[in-house]
């Protein structure tokens, strides 16, 4: 039943995981080119920015193309619905990759003043996320809460941690205020990062349930609630 | 304040001789609200339309079980079945005007009822071709004959013949499926304007049309409610899963 539109969805899901791993390889690069100084890697992140901006615009026709044409209802207008939230989080996600990458030629000429560890950490938990919010979106299986309110917890910590690292490396030396100052936005972008996967995630719950919920709202009983509801879904 | 129940069912089966048509129906349809019914062919959806102002009666071989309360009265037991029919309007799927003029296809029923004064007719003419937005297109041409006026016009015109006997119930039984869009989108603006003075229930096979104009929506399935809920929940969450396969267009 409903072919068209059953192709339809699933096109719209292909371009989504499309658009998906563009971001996610945006991020790992931006922030790959800021631990190794590479410049050219960082202009080709910066470059790649318009394709995600197309593939954001484009979804966005075929969504108002599939409700106007197919007058989606339940399930079916949740889905659609959620595209444009996500599809406007990966966007967002891949402009403060760009951010990073703009930090990145700012400080080119610049010798740092320690090895980055926390922030590589810190992109690799919001890739993480980020990777569990699509998963949850393609399976649409939000059985997973608690990790992802687990590593945007993690992802905040480390942002704190570089700010405090950060301050305590420009008082020591007034040089650092610079390269310090672009470290703490960096921690700053993939904190951001982290609220837009989660974001990502929290729309995908409400593909699922029908009802928005703030992770930061999140408690036991919620989280027992949403695993035996996503229990008995699977059963069905 | 919760609104007041216009129509309480209680375990309300019906019967087609052996088959059974509907089976243990109970719903409160609210007043001055729109439900909709919703449900494939043969569900019995128009079915249990027609038992809430007895049309049944007419069919043979029909067994009700279970009470209709019509405010808080069982109307099938011992009630005046054309006083209810008053109270209770219905229009249908195909426009039947009477083959008299505009005018006497309002003026009709209240006639029957007694009514013979000249200017207590004009203004209950006037009046319900207003409240049916049809008098503007019509009021130059009341005498000419009903059947001369397009299908949108005609059903515009049933429905003003029905809220010319000031029922408090009018019953819709696919009242747009044989129009084409505009006239529908009259008839849906209608029902929202009317829903201030009349109960309305409608038999609808447009999903779309179940959203844009009721207040709530009653899914039937094989003589059942599958779901009853406010119309919103229906098209966004359903809560079973049945609603969801049929609203969708997946159910098979």
């Amino acid at each position: 039943m409903r072919v068209e539109f059953n192709e339809e969805l699933r096109m719209i899901k292909d371009e989504i995981l499309l658009m998906s791993a563009l971001t996610e390889k945006m991020l790992s690069d931006s922030v790959l080119a800021l631990k190794s100084k590479d410049n050219e890697l960082a202009k080709a992140v910066i470059e790649r920015d318009d394709l995600v901006d197309a593939k954001e615009i484009e979804l966005q026709l075929i969504v108002s193309k599939v409700i106007a044409t197919q007058g989606p209802v339940a399930t079916d207008l949740r889905r659609l619905a959620a595209t444009y939230k996500i599809i406007t989080n990966l966007e967002r996600i891949a402009d403060l990759a760009v951010n990073i990458s703009k930090r990145v030629l700012e400080l080119s000429d610049v010798v740092y003043m320690k090895r980055l560890v926390d922030i590589p950490r810190a992109c690799e938990l919001a890739q993480k996320l980020l990777k569990l919010a699509i998963q949850a979106f393609v399976h649409e299986d939000i059985s997973r809460l608690r990790e992802v309110v687990d590593l945007e917890d993690e992802i905040d910590a480390l942002n704190i941690q570089i700010h405090h690292d950060c301050l305590a490396y420009m008082i020591d030396n007034t040089k650092n205020i610079h390269q310090g100052s672009v470290f703490i936005f960096v921690g700053s972008y993939l904190e951001r990062i982290g609220d837009h996967a989660t974001n990502i995630f929290e729309t995908v719950f409400y593909i699922v349930t029908g009802d928005y919920i703030d992770f930061n709202d999140l408690d036991e009983e919620i989280i027992s609630q949403t695993l035996a509801l996503q229990k008995k879904i699977d059963s069905i | 304040m919760d609104k007041k129940i216009k129509f309480n069912t209680k375990n309300l089966d019906l019967f087609y001789g052996d088959f059974q048509a509907l089976k243990s129906i109970n719903m409160e349809i609210g007043e001055k609200e729109v439900t909709a019914f919703i449900g494939p062919s043969g569900c019995g959806k128009s079915t249990f339309l027609r038992c809430l102002n007895r049309m049944n009666d007419l069919i043979d071989g029909v067994t009700i079980k279970g009470e209709i309360l019509f405010d808080e009265k069982d109307i099938n037991g011992d009630i005046d079945v054309i006083n209810l029919r008053t109270r209770v309007g219905m229009v249908f799927q195909k426009p039947n005007p009477f083959p008299m003029s505009i005018y006497e296809n309002i003026a009709y029923g209240p006639k029957c009822q007694g009514m013979k004064d000249k200017t207590q007719l004009d203004t209950l003419v006037k009046e319900s071709l207003v409240k049916a937005a049809l008098w503007e297109e019509v009021k130059d041409r009341l005498n000419k004959s009903a059947l001369g006026l397009s299908g949108g016009q005609q059903q515009r015109l049933c429905i003003a013949r029905t809220i010319a006997m000031n029922p408090e119930v009018i019953l819709m039984d696919e009242p747009t499926s044989a129009l084409d869009p505009i006239a529908t989108a009259k008839i849906e603006d209608l029902m929202s304007s009317l829903k201030k003075d009349f109960t309305i229930i409608i038999v609808t096979h447009s999903m779309q049309q179940a959203g844009r104009i009721s207040d709530k929506t009653a899914f039937f399935l094989m003589g059942e409610v599958i779901e009853f809920n406010e119309t919103p929940i229906i098209f966004t969450n359903p809560n079973d899963k049945r609603t969801e396969d049929y609203i969708t267009g997946r159910f098979g």
